[in-house]
């Protein structure tokens, strides 16, 4: 199984790799929503999470997220936030949108697998 | 253009928070705030600084500023990479990123306060030996903190 990662920094895509692959599941990037709908068309059949980051260029976080949970192939897949942005009305707004879970940078990399094991445990 | 006072408690004390709060939680470091005289501090030459405009009823300019051996160091760290398989874009990007959480959690202290920002994409400055030079009348906020042994520069400039 495939956990996907769109974030605009490679540092944090780094550090998810980290989590992801000592929980030995497999970590796709994208750096933003477009490049993450690129590799969502090719791959969602083997993609268990989206871990999504709200800022970024191009194609931010939140209309990603819109798109993605308007689309019924893509919509099944859990997506947690991952974001620095810690607005109450923002994260209300995610979960509007569909957003299974949240998580604030920034985490430590135990933080982080044990949201992906929740996320993937109980569909988050 | 008339420069404003700001509430130098509350913006420094969310500063000094969130780079605390950043830098701990990332790297595992403890981190101290330095304290040395005004004159002395502004003068430290860096290389790599990463910065952002931040956006509000306040606008102002953010820049987190350090050497690439501290860089190095804190990336490793966030990352469980070895410095020596460390890029120079991993660097970059590193202290990028530190920024936009750092302001991230400042952002967040400042909540329902004529402080509070958007946040914007951050960038880096890279170059031996540079340093930033604000004028003198602009209100600003300048804090070094120690991890490690080596020195972070923290600068918040208001531009109006
Ligand atoms: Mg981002």
């Amino acid at each position: 199984m495939k956990i996907l990662s769109i974030d605009d920094s490679s540092i944090v895509r780094k550090i998810i790799r980290g989590a992801v692959e000592t929980l030995g599941y497999e970590l796709l990037e994208a750096c933003d929503g477009i490049e993450g709908f690129l590799v969502l068309e090719k791959e969602y059949k083997n993609i268990g999470l989206i871990l999504l980051d709200w800022n970024m260029p191009g194609m931010n976080g939140y209309e990603f997220l819109k798109k993605a949970k308007a689309n019924n192939e893509y919509k099944k897949i859990p997506v947690m936030m991952v974001t620095t942005e810690t607005e109450e009305g923002n994260i209300v707004k995610s979960i509007q949108a569909g957003a299974e879970n949240y998580m604030i940078k920034p985490f430590t990399i135990e933080e982080m697998m044990k949201k992906i094991l929740e996320c993937l445990g109980n569909g988050c | 253009m008339l420069i404003m006072n700001i509430d130098r408690e509350l913006v420094e004390g969310a500063c000094t928070n969130a780079v605390k709060d950043v830098i701990e939680t990332m790297t595992g470091f403890n981190i101290d705030e330095h304290y040395k005289n005004d004159e002395e501090d502004h003068i430290s030459t860096v290389e790599i600084s990463g910065m952002m405009f931040i956006f509000g009823k306040r606008n102002a300019i953010f820049s987190l500023s350090m050497t690439k051996e501290s860089a190095a160091t804190i990336v490793a760290y966030m990352t469980g990479i070895p410095p020596f398989e460390l890029e120079d874009e991993d660097l970059y990007d590193g202290v990028a990123e530190l920024v936009n959480m750092i302001t991230g959690r400042i952002k967040a202290q400042l909540i329902n306060t004529e402080y509070y920002f958007d946040l914007t994409p951050p960038f880096t400055i890279v170059g031996k030996n540079h340093y930033i030079v604000h004028k003198s009348c602009v209100t600003n906020i300048f804090k070094k903190f120690i991890v490690e042994n080596l020195e972070i520069d923290l600068k918040v400039y208001y531009l109006d």
